[in-house]
């Protein structure tokens, strides 16, 4: 069975982030940008899977700018077999909406014939949440989100999904489409060596026009803030004094 | 009240001048508030963003920020404390780091960073990383600990850090201001050095005198054109993989070189001369012989100028060589207390005639020797401060700030003329051939300076060495070098006048046991234990450390400082080797020059029990084969002087070696 990744190049999750002095986005420039966590996740599961047989291959994809390229290096360090790139901008700052990545992801899946695709819940810089739904919608196949446990079972996949009231497991018929949650498994380290391999692996470069896809932006963003600073609190003497000053404030 | 208050986050916005000081800094934070800060003394410790601030202060700090990448694995299973690995030649450290392997490294070409300003808000934050500039370390840290091959990569880190033009840090007072103190540009080893650093800069704040020799790290080292950026840029690259580099002897750095020429730059080049740099000045070292590669070739052997400089030592000692100076610091000072002012500054005494040239040292109040230079008296009100080319702007930084009420006004004029030296037995006979002016004994006397025609040109004659008599330093006014020096060179060739360098001149100066300032002799050392207090004047006004000279010939000498002559010719002594004397370490070790065809090594004797505190000297090493078998011990046959006060006439011994012997 052939796997497919997606995988999306975002802002290192350790690095502060600026947001313009105009408003308009984020200051991406000079900034460590790495693999979006939960993809690494998808990364690993799918490594998961081949090293234990159930899969023959795993592709990574990446759409976004030309230096995606380093993300999906890290896919093929850590094991990826090959990788697609499309290059569907020039500006870092552009985000490629999810219904275009999910238009793409569907014409690629469309020719690769994935028996499953892992991909992570969100990306970790605007949090949409959408491309794996939007992805099953189009090609009408199953889906399971939100996964913190995957078990290949024949023409069938079990997956624990994490929701409010706990652990739900469900079975979704392949091909399929797996939203993967934080704790699935800890990704593995690529290691030197691997590094360095991954650098002669197959990166097939592909644009959006290929695909027949438009990924003009249809949202606006309108204005992007910093949050507000965490305000100074005070220190109360007793319980009495808090409940005091609770009253002052009109909370309670 | 006693203590210190630390406040976070808080920018600095501005700063209050008054004259030479900084009286208030004004702030403020990120909740709005602002204030003033009114202080008595100011200390930019801003690392990478010392430079820009640095600015807003008006002083200069050179230092550039430059990308610094390391690797941290993931967790290696037993893996237990280790020592840190440092491998130079693979310009890489390994550390264990709670568990697992940290492994950074110092590559040859770094990448300078933050061409356009730091910004404010980047604090404990990281760039991106660049795996490819990295790689070529990490291929050969995966061979040189396996482990690596087999161990995930947790983090690839790549960190911003400040590095200077010499790779060494900032400490100290900041020229151009009396209250503005600098501890900046700590290139990667800041944490190793931050102790002592602390230490000492405190002290000095403290006390106003550094409290031990300091001159490596003093900011007044750094010339003003090192400010510039893109210079700053250019060296950084290359000063962050010297780290770990060989520092092989005479090692010059490879870029933003070419900065400072002589006017006879050009004219040395087609001559074969092979330059180092010092302070941005291009500098004749050596010269090749025709169709030898005029190139260092570096090593910890004898290196591959060696002999071309014992033949450039040899023509001085036997016959005539020229060679260029133009680098010296000179400092006018000028103004009705001229006079007064240097009497005051100078433990010399400087109410001489005009024409006079005197050997001095400025003092600190313990006696310690801040400045080694010669005064020239040009007029009754203009007296010309020579200097070495790297201690010009501290020189003058000193004289500037002991300045008080005299009325008299300081500048820099080592642009204005070029120095050729003529220096050599014959060296009178050769600038016979090119002037009518009288270069006798009687006319001219050592220790005096008297405007001569050359060619057609006029200059100045100092009758005055640095490698031993005879010899003069020519004087020329830049515009006028380029002729004069052809003129030389033109009627020397019949003569075989040879073309000589730097390393030549330190060579013959340690034979000739004079001192280097900041290698021989420091602000740590007391002027008469480095065996000059034949410059002290004998009687006169006050002076600066007066009262630590009287102290010390009352008290008697703590150390000496003295030369050896090696019996072995072959060893190469560079710095800080330690002496041993009936097996134990007795005095201490050569701090300076490196390798000199002299074989006269100095060193500061101490006695056993305070061996300890001396932990330095000056060295020399080596000696030369002569080309016809001679050994540089042979008894010189050049006349020998010492730089004398009174130096008219000739210093009874040859060299301070032997003063001390007897």
């Amino acid at each position: 069975m052939k796997i497919l990744v997606p995988v999306k190049r975002v802002i290192d999750y350790n690095v502060k982030v600026r947001v313009k002095s105009d408003g308009s986005g984020v200051d991406l420039a000079n900034v460590k940008m790495s693999m979006n966590p939960f993809d690494e996740i998808a990364v690993e599961e799918a490594i998961r899977l081949k090293e234990a047989g159930t899969a023959s291959e795993i592709v990574a994809v990446s759409i976004g700018v030309k230096q995606a390229q380093e993300t999906l290096r890290t896919a093929l360090a850590m094991g990826a077999d090959r990788a697609i790139l499309v290059v569907a901008a020039d500006d870092p700052a552009q985000d490629i909406e999810p219904l275009a990545v999910a238009q793409i992801l569907s014409k690629i899946v469309e020719a690769e014939e994935p028996g499953l695709v892992l991909c992570g819940k969100q990306a970790i810089d605007n949090d949409m949440n959408a491309t794996g739904q939007m992805l099953s919608a189009l090609l009408g196949w199953s889906q399971a989100t939100f996964a913190s446990e995957v078990k290949i079972d024949g023409e069938s996949a079990q997956v624990t999904r994490e929701v409010d009231g706990g652990l739900q497991t469900i079975s979704v018929k392949l091909p399929a489409i797996v939203s993967v949650d934080l704790r699935l498994n800890e990704p593995r380290y690529a290691s030197l060596p691997n590094i360095m391999k991954a650098k002669k692996k197959p990166l097939d470069e592909r644009t959006p026009a290929d695909y027949g896809v438009d990924v003009s932006p249809r949202l606006e963003v309108v204005r992007t803030a910093e949050p507000p600073e965490r305000k100074a609190g005070m220190m109360v003497g007793s319980v009495d004094d808090l409940v005091e000053k609770l009253k002052d404030l009109g909370v309670v | 009240m006693r203590g210190a208050k630390i406040v976070e986050r808080t920018k600095v916005t501005g700063f209050e001048k008054k004259g030479r000081r900084i009286t208030g800094v004004s702030w403020t934070n990120e909740t709005g508030e602002s204030g003033r800060i009114a202080c008595d003394m100011v200390v930019n410790c801003a690392g990478m963003w010392g430079h820009e601030v640095g600015r807003q202060m008006g002083v200069n700090v050179p230092l550039h920020a430059c990308e610094h990448f390391y690797i941290v694995t993931d967790t290696v299973p037993g893996l237990t404390q280790l020592p840190v690995l440092r491998v130079p030649e693979e310009c890489a450290y390994y550390k264990e780091d709670a568990g697992k392997i940290l492994l950074g490294a110092f590559e040859p070409v770094a990448k300078p960073w933050g061409m356009n300003g730091i910004p404010d808000s980047f604090e404990f934050d990281q760039l991106p990383e660049d795996f490819d500039h990295f790689e070529p370390i990490l291929e050969r840290a995966v061979n040189r600990m396996p482990l690596l091959a087999e161990t995930g990569i947790h983090t690839f880190f790549n960190g911003p850090e400040s590095f200077t033009p010499d790779d060494a840090y900032h400490l100290g007072l900041a020229p151009g201001m009396d209250n503005v103190w600098v501890a900046a540009g700590f290139n990667s080893i800041g944490i190793q050095s931050a102790g002592g650093a602390g230490s000492a800069l405190a002290a000095w704040m403290d006390t106003g005198e550094k409290p031990f020799d300091l001159g490596d790290v003093d900011i007044a080292r750094m010339q003003p054109f090192q400010g510039n950026r893109h210079y700053l840029f250019e060296r950084s690259r290359e000063t962050l993989g010297l780290l770990y580099a060989d520092h092989f002897p005479y090692r010059q750095k490879a870029t933003a070189r070419g900065i400072r020429r002589s006017p006879l730059h050009e004219q040395l080049l087609r001559e074969g001369a092979v330059m180092g740099e010092l302070s941005g000045w291009e500098r004749a070292n050596w010269f090749a012989d025709p169709g030898q590669p005029a190139e260092y070739e570096y090593s910890w052997t004898r290196q591959n100028w060696f002999d071309n400089a014992a033949r450039e030592h040899r023509a001085i000692r036997e016959n005539v060589g020229l060679y260029d100076m133009s680098s010296f610091g000179k400092i006018r000072v000028e103004g009705p207390d001229a006079e007064a002012f240097l009497n005051h500054v100078s433990a010399s005494d400087l109410s001489v005639p005009v024409g006079k040239i005197v050997y001095s040292q400025f003092l600190n109040a313990s006696g310690g020797i801040e400045a080694d230079v010669t005064v020239t008296r040009l007029s009754e009100t203009a007296y010309l401060v020579v200097t070495p080319a790297a201690t010009r702007l501290a020189d003058q930084e000193w004289l500037r700030r002991h300045m008080g009420a005299f009325r008299v006004a300081l500048f820099d004029a080592t642009a204005a003329e070029a120095v050729i030296c003529v220096m050599g037995p014959r060296s009178r006979d050769l600038l016979r051939r090119v002037s009518p002016s009288d270069f006798s004994n009687a006319t001219n006397p050592f220790g005096t300076c008297r405007e001569i025609e050359i060619g057609m040109a006029l200059a100045r004659a100092h009758r005055v060495t640095y490698v031993g008599e005879l010899g003069w330093e020519i004087y020329v006014s830049a515009e006028m070098a380029a002729h004069v020096f052809e003129v030389l060179r033109e009627a020397g060739r019949e003569m075989e006048a040879r073309l000589c360098g730097l390393h030549m001149m330190d060579s013959c100066r340690i034979e000739k046991g004079f001192r280097h300032f900041g290698h021989d002799i420091s602000s740590e050392d007391h002027i008469l234990e480095a065996g000059l207090g034949f410059a002290i004047k004998k009687t006169g006004t006050d002076y600066i450390g007066r009262d630590a000279v009287a102290r010390r010939r009352e008290e008697g000498l703590r150390h000496r400082l003295v030369q050896f002559m090696l019996t072995d010719p072959e060893p190469l002594l560079y710095h800080a080797e330690p002496i041993l004397r009936d097996g134990g370490s007795w005095a201490i070790s050569p701090r300076a020059p490196m390798a000199t065809i002299s074989v006269l090594p100095w060193a500061w004797a101490t006695s056993p029990a305070r061996a300890s505190r001396r932990r330095r000297c000056s060295t020399a090493p080596t000696r030369s084969k002569w080309p016809g078998g001679a050994s540089a011990r042979k008894p010189r046959s050049s006349p020998s002087m010492i730089r004398n006060p009174k130096g008219s006439k000739p210093d009874p011994s040859p060299s301070l070696r032997e003063r001390f012997a007897r």
